[in-house]
């Protein structure tokens, strides 16, 4: 029998959410179609693309996480889709910036602003450093692990128009994994937003996309483990959003 | 039996020529068809997927130099088919690792197992292999603009997924012949 799965049942087979029979029949069509095992291999990557990338509802990331937690083999399969996206980002950053097209004489002129402009500012004594181009997070807030929201919790404003926020997550102890992931989730959505973060001296920092940071309470969740080993939540941290 | 080679990490040409004659298509199916097993046991939530693909190869290669024959198009669908009956019957590995299981390498496996961002220095690598329409559309795929570049290119989503799919099988296997 001849059965057809559009995204949204190949994705539900991915994450566990179809019934014994529907996933008799998707596991049938693969040994019977080999192409189709490559559409379903590209759902998948794309799926959990869009996972790293921070996108997805917090229903689907819930599920994923869920689903992808199970086993090790399927945890490095979302590993690796971090990997993947941080390849890319590495790419990027490595090209080389093109400049606009300007016409000669106003290239001349606006190079000669920029140039008295940058003069200016060394001059200046009570100028401490320059407005770099924005190429990082626009705010960094340091946090404590299981500071609790009410008292002790870091209350954070967030500056207008900020797109990216860096959290630095301070650790109890001495804590040297080569993996770090940090998840972030408040009481409705526990599960919110999920992304790579990473040792810096006694830090591990990650970047958060203003996006998801709403005023309210959060809680941050990081886990932190060896390259194919398991990565266990190693502390909590809470702030809250004015 | 076989003669794998660690730098190749492909079975015989013995066993690929039953794939396709071509040897350079043959072990291009054996890539594509192991990564597949290796999936389908994941998806299937499977506790060791590459044992389970590396005993439904052994089996089905096994079969065909006894004398089967394989009665569907694609010669990928019978292997399909044993990894269906494998995960069926509930096939747990065995803790030694026979020398016939070493006689089908699962490709990528041990470059998986390479922390993310190791991981990611190898593909970042290996992409200035890549043709430059194949490279900007990874970008832009990165940064989240894949439906944007795609509708200025004229291709449809499920395509845009698709090819970002082999491009990035082709990268991880660039990333795991030049780990080797």
């Amino acid at each position: 029998m001849e059965s057809s799965f559009g995204e949204d049942e190949i994705i539900a087979y991915l994450v566990g959410d179809l019934n014994a029979g529907e996933r008799d029949s998707l596991d049938a069509r693969l040994s019977a179609e080999p192409l189709f095992a490559e559409t379903v291999m590209a759902i998948e990557d794309d799926l959990l693309a869009e996972y790293a990338r921070g996108g997805l509802s917090g229903q689907t990331r819930a599920r994923i996480e869920k689903a992808y937690n199970e086993i090790p083999a399927r945890r490095a399969r979302l590993d690796a889709a971090y990997a993947f996206l941080d390849s890319i980002r590495g790419a990027t950053a490595a090209l080389p910036r093109s400049r606009p097209p300007a016409r000669r004489a106003g290239y001349f002129v606006v190079s000669m602003l920029a140039a008295a402009a940058l003069m200016l500012a060394v001059w200046l004594p009570s100028r401490r450093h320059f407005d770099s181009p924005h190429i990082g997070p626009d705010a960094s807030f340091e946090l404590g692990a299981g500071q609790t929201r009410s008292g002790a919790g870091k209350e954070i404003v967030l500056p207008a128009g900020a797109r990216t926020i860096e959290f630095q997550l301070r650790l109890e102890n001495q804590q040297d994994f080569s993996y770090w992931r940090a998840s972030l989730g408040t009481v409705e959505h526990p599960a919110s937003w999920s992304g790579p973060a990473s040792l810096r001296d006694r830090l591990v920092v990650t970047a958060v996309p203003a996006s998801v940071l709403a005023p309210g309470d959060y809680t941050l969740k990081l886990f932190g483990g060896d390259a194919g080993a398991d990565t266990p939540e190693r502390a909590t941290y809470y702030f809250r959003i004015e | 039996m076989g003669d794998w080679q660690m730098t190749e990490a492909l079975p015989s040409s013995e066993w690929l020529r039953l794939l396709d004659s071509d040897p350079t298509a043959a072990s291009d199916k054996y890539s594509e068809l192991c990564r597949g097993l290796v999936r389908y046991f994941e998806w299937n939530r499977c506790l060791e997927p590459e044992d389970m693909a590396q005993e439904t190869l052994l089996r089905g290669f096994r079969r065909l130099s006894e004398g089967a024959t394989i009665t569907v198009g694609d010669p990928r669908g019978y292997f399909w088919g044993i990894a269906y009956n494998v995960l069926r019957e509930g096939w747990k590995p065995q803790r030694e690792v026979s020398i016939e299981d070493r006689d089908f390498p699962v490709p990528d496996s041990d470059f998986r197992r390479l922390s993310r961002a190791e991981q990611s220095i190898f593909l970042r690598e290996c992409q200035d292999a890549l043709p430059a329409h194949e490279k900007e559309m990874l970008i832009a795929y990165g940064e989240g603009r894949g439906a944007e570049w795609g509708g200025r290119n004229g291709i449809e989503p499920g395509t845009l997924r698709l090819r970002i799919h082999r491009v990035r099988q082709k990268l991880e296997r660039f990333a795991t012949n030049s780990w080797r």
